[in-house]
């Protein structure tokens, strides 16, 4: 049995494979991998999914190799010291929660509700986790920057303001998603949410850079020179946190597809 | 704190945050799978 | 029966219904006061610096009270299972949306008046030449905050910790209404009218237009069975 294995049925050969973190070990067999992006059934030993954990090791050394990049490779800033070497892990986190992590949930939220394939709300889920994971690491990154730059903690910057409500947004959705039980009543009421809350984004950040602009900022933030070094550090950093996304991605979400097969399992066995 | 002392804690907060979630992650996974192979092994022991 | 006076007779329920039991008004009046007389008493009065906190203590007592008023609003609907009766009408699911969204613009624009009134007075504001501008705004406001916040409420009332989780769901996408309003209201509290404030009645209306469309597009979604 292959292809997409949506919640409408399962036959019990059907196994999904796991790729998890490398340590855990898996039990043997294989099978196509359902809609995991077409990659071949090769098991590594163990029975987990090698491209998952090639990928999985790929990205920790991308995140390493953009870390030598910020704290070795990049020139210290005229202005701002050592400290502004932060950036580079600060901002691709930001970019990374705002831009495919939540994006997905939205676009997820969307095909759930044509489809009805359960699927896509796990998706979306496991992008949320990973997107205000990403977005609390904006957050507390921001203000350690700031405080040794600026001298105070939060500047109200527009930016990083508009992350806050982001957080606020998407810690919501979390909880949505937490206060009932899992299933289609849940995913079509978080999908709901989902929907506006991302729409939202672009209203709330508009807002506030209006409200910044007309006031008077509480500290005149200085802007960065970038050089060419220091712009190709951030792209590469940019890419490496990706990559991780993608990766957490796709581990989270099979496990909870797995988790959904455990459910399924265990209602099988009631049933007899 | 000096400039550093501050770098080195926003470094430090991305590995604890990633770190945590890799934890999450790996321990529900493990009781995943055994959860899996115990409701298998009754499944086949019913059959 | 055309579209808009089947949303009309909707909305007629409630506020009959209301006006017979006048519950859910009165305690969201009561509850604004409250909000207004606490701040004050964390505020001190006369300050110079008063004109900076006015508006927030406004729109904060506006926007919890609201709240409360929501709350009450599809909760009476889920004691009497009125939601299953409203759900059978063979009507158009926007059009119980809009119902609902009538009864509560209703319901809260009253109770923003009133508190309005009421911290005028306990904060000197000149009610006569800012009656019209915050009504203005306080309109604007109330639509925005009634769109999401019926939506949101569909939305909730089938969950367990209902009441908090509106207020964790709605909060932040309030942002950019409290905001405006607080801004756009800042300089008719102080005395200057509109003036500067017309980039924010825009943001209001933008927000309105473009959360009245998407809560009508999804909340068919919201109240499936």
């Amino acid at each position: 049995m292959t292809g997409t294995i949506s919640d409408q049925e399962q036959g019990p050969d059907a196994r999904a494979e796991d790729g998890g973190p490398p340590l855990t070990s898996g039990s043997g067999g294989s099978s196509a991998v359902p809609g995991s992006g077409g990659a071949p059934a090769v098991s590594g030993p163990g029975g987990r999914k090698l491209w998952i954990d090639l990928l999985g090791l790929g990205s920790v050394a991308l995140i390493l190799m953009a870390l030598y990049g910020a704290l070795i490779v990049a020139p210290t800033e005229a202005v701002m010291g050592d400290v502004q070497r932060i950036f580079y892990f600060h901002m691709p986190s930001a970019w990374v929660a705002l831009g495919p992590a939540f994006t997905v949930v939205f676009v997820c939220s969307i095909i759930y509700l044509a489809k009805r394939d359960l699927k896509f709300d796990r998706i979306a889920g496991a992008s949320a986790e990973i997107g205000v994971m990403f977005t609390t690491i904006t957050l507390v990154t921001g203000p350690l920057w700031a405080r040794p730059i600026w001298g105070a903690y939060w500047t109200w910057d527009p930016r990083l303001t508009t992350t806050l409500v982001l957080w606020f947004i998407y810690v919501a959705y979390l909880m949505l998603r937490s206060s009932t039980a899992e299933g289609h009543k849940r995913a079509r009421l978080a999908a709901v949410f989902g929907i506006v809350g991302w729409i939202d984004v672009p209203i709330v950040f508009m807002s506030i850079r209006w409200w910044r602009t007309i006031h008077p900022t509480l500290i005149n933030g200085q802007g960065m020179q970038m050089d060419p070094t220091m712009q190709a550090v951030l792209m590469f950093s940019l890419f490496a946190f990706t990559i991780l996304y993608v990766y957490l991605l796709i581990v989270r979400v099979r496990q909870l597809d797995l988790g959904s097969r455990v459910d399924r399992l265990r209602q099988q066995l009631l049933m007899r | 704190m000096n400039q550093i002392g501050f770098l080195f804690a926003g470094y430090a907060v991305i590995w604890v945050v990633l770190g945590t979630y890799f934890v999450f992650v790996g321990r529900r996974q493990t009781a995943l799978k055994r959860e899996v192979e115990r409701l298998e092994r009754e499944l086949q022991a019913q059959a | 029966m055309g579209f808009l006076s089947r949303s009309w007779a909707i909305a007629q329920k409630d506020i009959i219904a209301e006006l017979r039991a006048r519950e859910t008004v009165f305690s969201m009046l009561l509850f604004g006061f409250l909000v207004i007389l606490i701040f004050n008493f964390g505020i001190e009065p006369g300050l110079r610096e008063e004109n900076l906190v006015k508006p927030g203590v406004l729109w904060a007592a506006f926007i919890f009270a609201g709240i409360l008023g929501l709350n009450r609003s599809f909760a009476s609907e889920k004691e009497n299972d009125c939601l299953q009766g409203l759900l059978l009408c063979p009507v158009d699911r926007a059009v119980i949306y809009l119902g609902k969204l009538l009864g509560n613009v209703v319901f809260t624009f009253i109770m923003g008046i009133v508190v309005f009134v009421f911290f005028s007075v306990l904060y000197n504001v000149d009610i006569i030449a800012t009656f019209l501008p915050i009504g203005l705004i306080l309109l604007l406001t109330t639509i925005g905050f009634s769109a999401v916040g019926t939506l949101f409420s569909a939305v909730s009332v089938g969950i367990k910790a209902r009441d908090v989780i509106l207020s964790i769901l709605l909060f932040p996408v309030m942002v950019p209404v409290v905001l405006a309003a607080a801004k756009s209201s800042a300089s008719v509290l102080d005395g200057g009218g509109l003036s500067g404030g017309g980039l924010w009645l825009v943001l209001l209306v933008v927000y309105d237009v473009i959360f009245l469309a998407v809560s009508v597009m999804v909340f068919d979604y919201a109240v499936e069975e």
